[in-house]
């Protein structure tokens, strides 16, 4: 018959079951590399498209980087306009490309910008709705109409114009001999192609998709538009409690006893004082809890005591290693084994493999883990393979972080068992990913992603 | 799109970079040595394993001294002591060297020695004024000599303890990069070369803005009718 304790107790296994397994996926998580990047570079246009473009007025070159206008007609539906292979990426802060103009023949009647799929592929880009050109002949941007904009000055033979989206402006902008042009609010949707045309007898254009240097410098563009954002980044002020209060809270998460004691002894004697307002709304009860216990179960684990660590779990809190089935002895059990093999005693590590692992094998939560772990034995060296990860110290840190949360797990005033999982610093990063990932969504999918590396290195001083 | 908390790991995943300890770990650190914590900066580094040279943190003792002489008001001070940590750091940040003689300056102005007050500003301040931009500041400065009692000035929170402690953090932040600059310390400049603030604030700060952003943009989704399920927020409540 159920008792209530044996349904809770049930039940409380299953939520620490999903505490440690959170864990092992990160152990996952960690080997991942940044693929957006790289997604983004690979769909990003290389060349000219020579199989939709408008027939007989031009000529592309064998290589389809450049595209000279060979016939006489100057009729206004006998552009020779030429889209790029592939729409601009999107997953970036800004996308750029340029022409060169090789000869700008009888007229000089030439155009970079941006269309759209269903482009009329014999008009001038910006003549038709959906599109936008910067015309070489009159200086103007044409946008959806016959009727252009004053924008700049013309360009002719000689000159390196170039076309860019910044995405997180929602612009166009265009550039001539490496000088910004100017710039117009991007109200086109949906994929964009690079697009040039020539328009008269001999008119010759070389485009550039990044395979040579830009003439115009991108990187500096980019940097400063990185540090208007910045800029008004920096103006919300952070009155000095809430940082001291994640740092604590921190220290506290993770059971960092003593830099806390040194933290908390140091403060009474900052200047200005630090005074720790109420509505700092971080709750410190919850991650007091256990400090002592934390601290030095962190140790252990951090010098590769598992055994001594699994003891003092099993003398102060029975019921997380009481299921040895459980994520959390699963973890333990692989780090033993782990440190058998760092230490070189592999025929050890191989008994206490076949004893405590085995059983793991079948289950497909934990056959990653067990799978790496047993390979560390098929190599020389088997820090330097693709499971050397096991070997690193970081590996101590997840299997330590994981004892931890089990252990705030267990406070009864624990109001909801997910904040045993971070403290406030990594929540605050994860709204702040998830905050930018939204607003990047709000715009089209345009733009970048959250990079904690880049805002941590932003507001660099050259 | 649904922002529900549990999916911000999620998010994380799929981005392909879980949020790297070392990162988490350079930030705590970074708040420790930028606030001169220096017991808590060694125990930290120790707790964690991380990789620090000692010579950082023998500054600190130093570049604390330096702060608290800012913040007492007492810039002469702090010029000389900077001076002797890195000579030519002041040389390089004029604004920073202005802010501090303006100190110096307002605390005669305080002490009611009124005559010493303007004397160092014609030495000191003045050749300043060459340009433009400290041309302004110092009439800002000078019109407090024209009240018997400067708080009742226009410009009396140059007097205030909040603008020491801003002069105080550009001159934190100015030995730091100087220092890191000098040793080279390729890994942890990225996280002290910043104008005013250590990382921590820097996250908390794109946060606020980017959620401002986003309030900004569902707001006007609303008033255009579309649907946008999305949590308001607010930092203290999530904080």
């Amino acid at each position: 018959m159920m008792s209530e304790s044996n349904g809770s107790s049930r039940r409380d296994q299953d939520q620490d079951q999903d505490l440690g397994l959170y864990f092992l996926e990160t152990c996952k998580g960690r080997e991942m590399k940044n693929k957006e990047e790289e997604e983004d570079e690979d769909e990003a246009p290389k060349e000219l498209n020579t199989i939709n473009s408008s027939g007989g007025f031009a000529v592309v070159s064998t290589d389809k980087l450049s595209v000279k206008y060979t016939c006489v007609n100057l009729h206004g539906h006998d552009v020779g306009v030429i889209q790029a292979n592939k729409p601009a990426p999107t997953k970036r802060l800004i996308y750029y490309f340029e022409i060169h103009v090789k000869d700008a023949g009888v007229k000089g009647q030439i155009a970079i910008g941006f269309t759209s799929e269903t482009f009329k592929m014999r008009r001038q880009p910006g003549w038709e709705a959906n599109s936008c050109g910067y015309h070489g002949d009159d200086g103007l941007l044409y946008r959806g109409h016959g009727k252009g904009e004053a924008f700049g000055p013309t360009y002719t033979s000689g000159d390196v114009v170039g076309a860019g989206i910044n995405y997180a402006a929602q612009e166009f902008f265009f550039t001539k001999n490496g000088q910004v042009v100017g710039s117009v609010y991007k109200d086109m949707k949906g994929p964009l192609f690079p697009t040039i045309a020539v328009h008269s007898q001999n008119e010759e254009v070389h485009v550039n998709f990044g395979q040579k240097p830009f003439t115009f410098d991108l990187k500096e563009f980019e940097a400063q538009e990185r540090m208007k954002q910045q800029l008004k980044i920096e103006e919300i002020s952070v009155p000095p409690n809430v940082s001291y209060g994640i740092v604590r809270s921190y220290l506290l998460h993770y059971g960092y006893e003593d830099t806390l004691n040194s933290f908390d002894v140091a403060s009474k004697s900052t200047v200005p004082p630090i005074y720790i307002a109420q509505e700092s709304g971080i709750d410190e009860q919850e991650i007091t809890y256990a400090l002592n216990h934390r601290k030095t179960l962190r140790q252990l684990i951090r010098n590769g005591d598992i055994d001594v660590a699994f003891g003092k779990l099993r003398e102060w809190y029975p019921p997380i290693v009481e299921d040895n089935t459980s994520a959390i002895c699963f973890l333990l059990h692989c780090q033993k084994f782990i440190e058998l093999v760092r230490v070189g005693a592999l025929e050890e590590a191989v008994k206490y493999g076949r004893i405590e692992l085995s059983s793991f094998y079948d289950l497909p939560v934990f056959k990653d883990l067990v799978q790496d772990c047993v390979a560390l034995l098929a190599y020389e060296r088997p820090l330097e393979s693709s499971v050397g990860y096991l070997l690193k110290d970081s590996q101590r840190e997840v299997v330590a972080d994981t004892v931890n949360a089990m252990i705030l797990s267990t406070n009864p005033n624990m109001k909801d068992s997910k904040h045993c999982l971070h403290s406030y610093l990594e929540r605050l990063l994860r709204q702040l990913t998830a905050c930018c990932l939204e607003r990047r969504s709000l715009n089209g999918e345009q733009g970048e992603a959250f990079h904690l590396q880049r805002v941590l290195g932003s507001g660099r001083r050259g | 799109m649904d922002v529900d908390p549990r999916q911000y790991e999620q998010i994380v995943l799929c981005t392909g970079r879980a949020i790297n300890e070392n990162d988490v770990h350079n930030i705590i650190l970074s708040y420790l040595i930028h606030n001169c914590y220096k017991e808590s900066s060694e125990s930290f580094i120790a707790c964690t394993g991380m990789k620090q040279p000692a010579d950082h943190l023998e500054n600190m003792e130093k570049r604390k001294r330096i702060l608290h002489y800012a913040l007492e008001g007492n810039a002469l001070k702090a010029i000389e002591l900077t001076e002797q940590l890195a000579q030519d750091i002041l040389d390089k940040n004029k604004d920073l060297l202005f802010d501090l003689l303006s100190l110096h300056f307002v605390g005669l102005v305080c002490s009611r020695k009124w005559a010493e007050a303007l004397e160092f500003a014609q030495t000191k301040l003045g050749p300043f004024g060459n340009e433009l931009k400290y041309r302004e500041k110092i009439e800002d400065f000078m019109s407090l000599l024209a009240y018997e009692n400067p708080m009742e000035s226009p410009m009396f929170h140059l007097i205030s303890l909040d603008y020491r402690q801003q002069v105080a953090d550009s001159l934190n932040q100015t030995i730091l990069s100087r220092l890191t600059l000098l040793y080279s310390l390729y890994l942890i400049s990225a996280y002290f070369n910043c104008p005013s603030h250590t990382a921590m604030e820097r996250l908390i700060q794109q946060t606020s803005v980017v959620r401002q952003c986003l309030s900004l943009e569902v707001s006007v989704l609303h008033e255009n009718g579309e649907n946008c399920n999305f949590y308001r927020i607010s930092l203290r409540n999530f904080v």
